[in-house]
């Protein structure tokens, strides 16, 4: 196709980075890996192992920004964008209180991506690469402290469900809390974390690509609004009767999540940009003011409407979700991504590749030994018949044998 | 007594041993003190070649060669490199284990455990010769001891899965037997003596056209012992039916005296032969990788999905050999030796499920992990090298082979290269079926809930295969070096 070897070998080495970093299409692993335990869901989720794929790109940032002029990292910008897009519709729709974190994973590590894709190279230039990067490590603190605090959610009610909870503030004021600071973070609310790593991711988006800007910005504004319907629904909402009483989890596990807390608060302060940029020299970021007014301005009309959703209970969602019928049952089915692969490998690679070798190899191959086998077996069966025994059929056999020589040899002699 | 005839001595000592004892008692232990006694030698080969190697640099370490039947010039003419002796110390091991796993063979201990020591000597002695007719000998010797072991002691439609094994694979001695005598016939370019000698042969340029015609024959020999796509239909019914120390160490060892006998004679001695053929066996061995995986995701009996698994990883080794050039020979070499323990540690774990289950249907098992959870923490860590995770020997062995092979420039390669890597991602999906299906999930049988744990022999047994497994791939450079530095003299030919 006209690529040049190299260009290929990027190529590869983004979509294994993808499959670790669970962007479309690759992405299905991820929700279904929420049955683990909740600290592993937060170590893989948030801080480390979903991230490599990012930090791969990042590393080998250099060559894919020369080789060919970023044709592969405008695949990475677009592969990003639409992940985060995707991602945070599904997250809107769904009701197991880990997968909607699953699904903001999914959607803020598309940013991630993104800003890689947008980013240059020299000083301020390469800010997309500063924000990548910058956005990954204040993401990990507070996704962090939202797995470990819906873990303390799931641990007081024995459920993972949005429907089974309702109005736990009063009952766990400690996770109400920190869970609130998560998801202000989150959102990019001012001056938490979030609020500086995405406001660069945004600068950098609008400085390249209008167009990847504004998918970007309508991101910004969904995950503000999943994120508080969350919360919300978790800790506002309807009164749910519960059969025990939930109360705060034990000091084992309230204490990371305030640890947590005042790191979302603070880490945004670091000068990120000072430390780790594509050059390897710092630079100083400014605020680009009507950038960052924008985004916080959506980031806040997200969480109001979700305030007016789900604040108090009301069916204002349930019709909201039925006049998007089809798109809502769509997006809550994952778009059926998960039954696309069922198909490929149950249907494709099981029964109409694997089924037929196993057979093949049963009938045609191992049939054609056997059949050697069968018919050296019937070669025996047919001749057997000359080893009679009888003294007469063996004197006949000598006798026909000498005659049919000796014509043989007269025959060669007389010539 | 020189080093390495010991090898084939000591098991023939053992044997007259056996014969004398009466019980079960009497003849395991026997067996056992042999075969440590020969781990203890093939260590300390290791060393001695180690210590030998730095100071002598021909192609074959301590050589000795004795006439045996001057009327063809029929040498017992033994010798080793690094890589016989990384086999050789691979055999020892998967003889001890295997003798470990066996420790409760009932009917007939002295005569099975006999067999089995025939079987090694044969082993052993094939990869010590260096006279072509010594290494045939040896070869048919490791063959015969199967038919009983499997007719014998084995399971299931044994009669049937013994003869098959052993006709198809007698039927690729007869092929190798001619390819044999080619080479011999053809020995003698300048006139002098013709000769079975590996290294006289190697000084000697064999005309094109017979290279051209005994090649495929000499390949096919060994290949089909190292389940060369079509001739692997006997591994899975012999593995099926064969008990379990014979399966261990017939895809342990057994299947690799194929990949050893195509790398030493046909590779070495008809190089260029090997490179008009090449293009034909790397289609059927790239075959064989990626059929095998599939096929083996279709099955149900943990035996067969093992032996379609050997189906594919050995075609590995022939991929690589093929490839002609030095980082695949040394990943088709590391390939052997890791698929050499991690399927005797395969077959080991489904014998000892199998013993206490009485089913190897994955489909009938469930749950294991929670009743036997040491045997079931081995199987996932062995299936989990055989996937090639790094850590273990398998990565370093593909890695190497897939590398090497990418070296290749052209498309044909190339393709086929990615093809076979691609066999890598069904390789997880049959391991991870069935740890999902067998030791995952709920516990199907009531029965299954007293399952007794592993016993001493058994992890002992375990334990062995399972640590050169860790070291291999943990620290492979050592091996990998002594293996390079002895497949230098057999890149001239090729290059």
């Amino acid at each position: 196709m006209g690529l040049s070897v190299l260009t290929w070998a990027l190529i590869l080495i983004f979509m294994g980075g993808a499959g670790k970093s669970a962007m479309f299409p690759l992405h299905i692993w991820l929700p279904d890996a929420m049955e683990g335990p909740t600290p592993v869901s937060a170590l893989i989720h948030a801080a480390t192992m979903v991230v490599a794929g990012v930090y791969l790109v990042a590393r080998l940032f250099p060559m894919y920004y020369f080789v060919e002029e970023g044709f592969v990292l405008n695949i990475v910008a677009y592969v990003g964008a639409f992940s985060s897009l995707f991602a945070a519709i599904i997250a809107i729709t769904q009701t197991d209180i880990k997968r909607v974190l699953a699904f903001s994973t999914m959607s803020q590590i598309g940013y991630m991506m993104m800003a890689l894709g947008v980013s240059g190279y020299d000083g301020h230039e390469g800010v997309g690469y500063m924000a990548s990067m910058f956005h990954l490590f204040t993401h990990a603190m507070f996704k962090a402290l939202l797995f470990l605090g819906a873990g303390s959610v799931i641990h007081a009610v024995h459920s993972n469900y949005l429907k089974d909870m309702g109005g736990l503030r009063k009952h766990m004021p400690i996770t109400n809390i920190t869970f609130l600071i998560a998801a202000l973070a989150i959102a990019g609310v001012p001056p938490l974390a979030g609020f500086w790593s995405k406001d660069e991711i945004l600068v950098a988006a609008f400085e390249n690509n209008q167009f990847l800007y504004s998918i970007g910005i309508l991101v910004a504004g969904l995950t503000a609004f999943y994120m508080f319907r969350l919360y919300f629904g978790i800790f506002w909402g309807k009164e749910t009767n519960y059969a025990h009483k939930p109360k705060e989890s034990p000091r084992s596990m309230t204490i990371p999540l305030i640890t947590l807390a005042i790191f979302s608060v603070v880490v945004g302060f670091i000068p990120f940009s000072e430390y780790v940029t594509a050059d390897r020299l710092g630079f100083v970021a400014h605020i680009n003011y009507p950038l960052a007014a924008t985004a916080v301005l959506i980031g806040l009309l997200g969480i109001v409407l979700a305030w007016i959703f789900y604040k108090k209970e009301n069916d204002l969602a349930e019709r909201f979700a039925e006049a998007f019928g089809f798109f809502y049952k769509w997006a809550s089915n994952k778009f059926y991504f998960d039954e696309l692969y069922l198909f490929i490998t149950r249907k494709l690679i099981f029964k109409r590749i694997s089924a037929p070798i196993a057979y093949f190899d049963k009938k045609y191959v191992d049939g054609t030994m056997e059949g050697i086998g069968n018919k050296t077996v019937v070669v025996a069966n047919k001749i057997k018949g000359m080893q009679s025994g009888k003294v007469q059929d063996y004197a006949f056999g000598f006798i026909s044998g000498v005659v049919v020589l000796a014509i043989v040899f007269i025959y060669l002699w007389t010539n | 007594m020189d080093i390495l005839s010991l090898f084939v001595v000591l098991p023939i000592i053992v044997i007259i041993a056996l014969v004398f004892t009466n019980n079960l008692k009497q003849a395991r232990q026997i067996a056992m003190t042999g075969s440590l006694i020969q781990l203890g030698m093939a260590i300390n080969l290791l060393f001695a070649y180690i210590k030998e190697e730095s100071i002598n640099d021909s192609i074959f370490v301590f050589t000795k060669d004795i006439v045996w039947f001057e009327q063809f010039n029929i040498h017992y003419n033994i010798g080793v490199d690094g890589i016989s002796v990384a086999l050789i110390l691979l055999t020892s091991i998967i003889v001890l284990a295997g003798v470990f796993i066996s420790w409760k063979t009932y009917d007939l201990p002295k005569e099975f455990f006999i067999s089995l020591l025939v079987l090694a000597t044969g082993v052993y002695g094939f990869f010590i010769s260096i006279d072509l007719f010594t290494m045939f000998l040896f070869y048919e010797i490791a063959v015969i001891p199967m038919y009983l072991l499997i007719g014998i002691w084995g399971s299931g439609p044994k009669e049937y899965s013994a003869m098959k094994l052993t006709l198809m694979l007698m039927g690729a001695s007869a092929l190798l037997l001619v390819g044999i005598l080619g080479i011999y016939l053809n020995s003698n370019a300048d006139g002098g003596p013709l000769t079975f000698s590996i290294l006289e042969i190697s000084q000697v340029d064999i005309p094109f056209e017979a290279q051209k015609l005994f090649f495929p024959l000499t390949f096919i020999g060994f290949a089909v012992l190292g389940a060369l796509f079509p001739f692997h239909t006997w591994s899975p019914d012999g593995h099926a039916s064969a008990p379990t120390a014979v399966s261990m160490l017939h895809a342990g060892v057994l299947m690799k005296l194929g990949g050893y006998g195509v790398f030493r004679v046909a590779m070495f001695l008809l190089p260029e032969g090997a490179m008009v053929w090449s293009w034909f066996f790397i289609i059927l061995a790239a075959t064989g990788v990626i059929y095998g995986a599939f096929a083996a995701i279709r099955q149900t009996d943990l035996k067969y999905i093992n032996a379609y698994s050997s189906v594919s990883h050995l075609g590995l080794v022939l991929f690589a050999l093929l490839m002609l050039n030095k980082t695949a020979w040394n990943g088709a070499i590391l390939q052997s030796l890791s698929h050499g323990f991690m399927t005797a540690l395969f077959f080991a774990l489904i014998g000892m499920i199998y013993t206490r289950t009485h089913t190897r249907d994955i489909t009938k098992l469930g749950g294991l992990l929670k009743v036997i959870p040491f045997i079931s923490v081995i199987y996932v860590i062995a299936g989990l090298a055989s996937l090639g995770l790094p850590g273990f020997s398998g990565f370093v062995a593909e890695m190497n082979i897939f590398v090497g092979a990418f070296q290749n420039e052209d498309m044909f390669h190339r393709v086929l290269t990615i093809i076979s890597v691609s066999a890598i991602v069904v390789t997880a999906v049959y391991i991870l079926r069935v740890v999902g299906i067998m030791l995952m999930g709920p516990v199907k049988n009531e029965s299954f809930l007293s399952l007794p744990q592993a016993t001493w022999y058994e992890t002992t047994g375990v334990l062995l295969l399972l640590l050169p497994i860790v070291a291999i791939g943990v620290a492979p450079l050592w091996l990998s070096d002594m293996i390079l530095k002895s497949i230098q003299p057999f890149l001239q030919g090729v290059l």
